[in-house]
């Protein structure tokens, strides 16, 4: 958010506030504003607002994506650090991938690191998206939420359809779609308005 | 002497005073650290621009990005 001074007179003073919400971010945060003005030497500036977010618990990603790539099983580690200098409890309170996910809270340093390792089932071919919620005895973040998003299901690869006898042209991407776009052409007389400019060598640009 | 001090002020004049023609924006600090806060503050800063130039100085745009 933006507030400022659309004018400013010779010699005078204006201000350009921004404002910045902090909720949701941990660690370094970097927001920049591009200001455009009419003086012809400076017409973009940015201005820029730094800080670095403290959170009671960091949580090293609160979005995990797996992929299954063929037979291949998939699995993510998510961090979980406290960040204030008190013991931190965690307790599983709602899970809803129950047949098409695993997960496990490993202790790294008792109260303070843990783990979550997320791990995919064999045999579950579909696509899902799930919440881990965790409770803390943080009052300071009573809950950590982990939204889950799995593909496993194949990839449908389409057959060929039968040939209908009539071959439908399919427009040329790349080098080809460049060259279709103009020819050159001899060009016999130039209109310079002077004379003996006459050349075989020059060419005429046509857009086609 | 006399034609060096009619370049100096025929130069002053030209590139000096050139300088300040038109709008012209001096911003005091382009760059704003808050260092460490705590996550769910609101963080407002206000950067002061000056308009150094004769001409009055037009803000058309402030978008973040």
């Amino acid at each position: 958010m933006a507030n400022f001074d659309p004018a400013v007179p010779p010699g005078g003073e204006g201000k350009i506030t921004l404002k910045i919400k902090t909720k949701g971010y941990q660690g370094n945060l970097r927001k920049s504003a591009r200001i455009k003005t009419n003086d012809p030497e400076k017409r973009n500036i940015i201005l820029v607002i730094k800080a670095t977010v403290k959170v009671p618990i960091y949580v090293s990603s609160k979005y995990v994506h797996l992929y299954g790539k063929g037979d291949k099983g998939a699995h993510k580690t998510i961090k979980i650090l406290a960040e204030l200098d008190k013991p931190l409890n965690l307790s599983v309170t709602d899970f809803t991938l129950k047949n098409k996910l695993k997960y496990a809270i490993e202790t790294v340093q008792k109260e303070k690191e843990y783990r979550v390792r997320f791990t995919s089932i064999s045999g579950v071919k579909e696509n899902f998206r799930g919440i881990l919620k965790l409770k803390t005895n943080y009052p300071e973040k009573p809950e950590i939420s982990i939204v889950i998003n799995g593909r496993f299901k194949p990839a449908k690869i389409p057959s060929r359809p039968p040939s209908s006898g009539i071959k439908k042209e399919t427009p040329v991407r790349g080098a080809n779609a460049v060259k279709r776009l103009f020819t050159f052409l001899p060009v016999t007389s130039v209109s310079t308005g002077k004379k003996g400019l006459k050349s075989p060598r020059q060419w005429k640009f046509v857009l086609s | 002497m006399i034609m060096g001090l009619f370049f100096v002020a025929l130069w002053g004049d030209t590139v000096l005073g050139q300088d300040n023609k038109g709008p012209r924006i001096s911003v005091e600090g382009r760059e704003f650290d808050f260092k460490e806060v705590e996550e769910g503050t609101v963080l407002e800063h206000t950067f002061k621009i000056l308009n150094i130039g004769d001409e009055p100085l037009k803000i058309i745009s402030v978008r973040p990005g």
